[in-house]
């Protein structure tokens, strides 16, 4: 081929995400109409807030409040310090995923990571935003959460999974595409 | 008193922001059960998400989504003027008693930020994103009166013709009675 034959020089399009590490953004999610307090001592509480399902999975936010009075602590914290808030999401037959980087896939090539896989794409003191890769079978879904650094002992709460599989059925695509309209 | 004798360094005592300006940090929020899709044209769609209700008022997240597999925009892209700009973007909560309440700044209290505004007040705290998406909070200072409440967003520039959805305003009351306190007092 030579250079006049080159195809024409077309825009750059959006890097693609693997599909594993965020919901389909061509989607509307379906929202699952729960907030959940999974730990709360006497400075700290930690919320799962912003549910919201997709055929693929869900995301939610994972938010730390500090009681209003209370100062903060002012510590020479590490960058991503707030990873040392450990997230466990457990389903009814027993498979969890977790914030942990030993629950990190490495992933090769193109090949998908088996489900649940939990991923954390934000961190910091006021919490992170998490997509959960797989959805949950029916039965009991378990948010199990820890952080050392702030004396939250091991604290959980408890959803019906249903409403998380509910709510993704309820997720709508944005743009049909021909085939599917 | 001598320098020697100066009071200890104390950390600042943490300003509040008026509670007008944000929702309560102490609440476990109600969830309203909606997704809105506000607009949609070929290349982007506009969603109000995590709609949050507490005793004062109504926190959600606008949401300006581009269409997947498109060509990437530039900063200034004189190509394409039709493409939407994210921060051109209005919205306005129309009440069933006729209130309404914009994030268009020029229509916020002038004094809104040191003194306690007639509710409803619609601001928004914290915006942003790229190129695959943008979001901005948004804090809804007051509850909806039973009835339709309507969300309704146009861009100012045109490029997206006033466009919106209505509610059952009960939800959004049903969701602010089931917001409860993280620290409950006595």
């Amino acid at each position: 081929m030579s250079f006049f034959e080159l195809p024409g020089l077309r825009p750059p399009i959006e890097p693609r995400m693997p599909v594993w590490s965020r919901g389909p953004a061509g989607m509307v999610p379906g929202v699952v109409p729960v907030a959940l307090l999974v730990a709360r001592t006497d400075t700290h509480a930690v919320l799962v807030d912003g549910l919201l399902a997709y055929p693929t999975g869900f995301d939610f936010d994972l938010a730390v409040r500090r009681r209003p009075g209370r100062p903060r602590q002012h510590r020479h914290r590490e960058p991503f310090r707030g990873v040392d808030l450990h997230l466990e999401v457990g389903f009814a037959d027993g498979r969890t995923a977790g914030n942990h980087p030993r629950h990190w896939p490495r992933p090769s090539g193109n090949q998908l990571p088996d489900p649940p896989l939990l991923y954390q794409s934000t961190s910091g003191p006021d919490g992170g935003h998490v997509w959960l890769w797989g959805l949950p079978p029916p039965g009991p879904l378990t948010f199990s959460c820890e952080w050392p650094a702030e004396q939250v002992p091991p604290s959980q709460a408890v959803l019906d999974a249903g409403l998380v599989l509910a709510a993704a059925a309820r997720a709508q695509t944005l743009w049909p595409t021909k085939a599917s309209a | 008193m001598s320098f020697f004798e100066l009071p200890t360094w104390q950390p600042p005592s943490g300003y509040r922001i008026p509670p007008w300006l944000r929702p309560p940090e102490h609440m476990v929020p109600g969830v309203v059960p909606v997704e809105l899709l506000l607009a949609r044209n070929d290349t982007h769609a506009v969603l109000v998400t995590h709609v949050h209700a507490f005793p004062t008022g109504v926190d959600f997240i606008l949401t300006v989504r581009p269409r997947p597999g498109q060509p990437r925009q530039r900063r200034h892209d004189l190509d394409r003027p039709h493409r939407l700009a994210y921060h051109d973007l209005g919205l306005e909560l129309r009440f069933a008693d006729g209130r309404i309440a914009s994030n268009d700044p020029r229509r916020w209290p002038r004094s809104f930020e040191d003194e306690q505004p007639d509710p409803p007040l619609l601001y928004y705290h914290g915006r942003g994103g790229c190129e695959g998406g943008w979001r901005s909070h948004h804090w809804l200072w007051g509850l909806p009166p039973p009835g339709p409440l309507a969300f309704v967003c146009g861009s100012s520039a045109g490029q997206l013709p006033p466009s919106g959805v209505q509610i059952d305003a009960g939800l959004v009351l049903e969701a602010a009675a089931r917001a409860a306190a993280v620290w409950p007092t006595g």
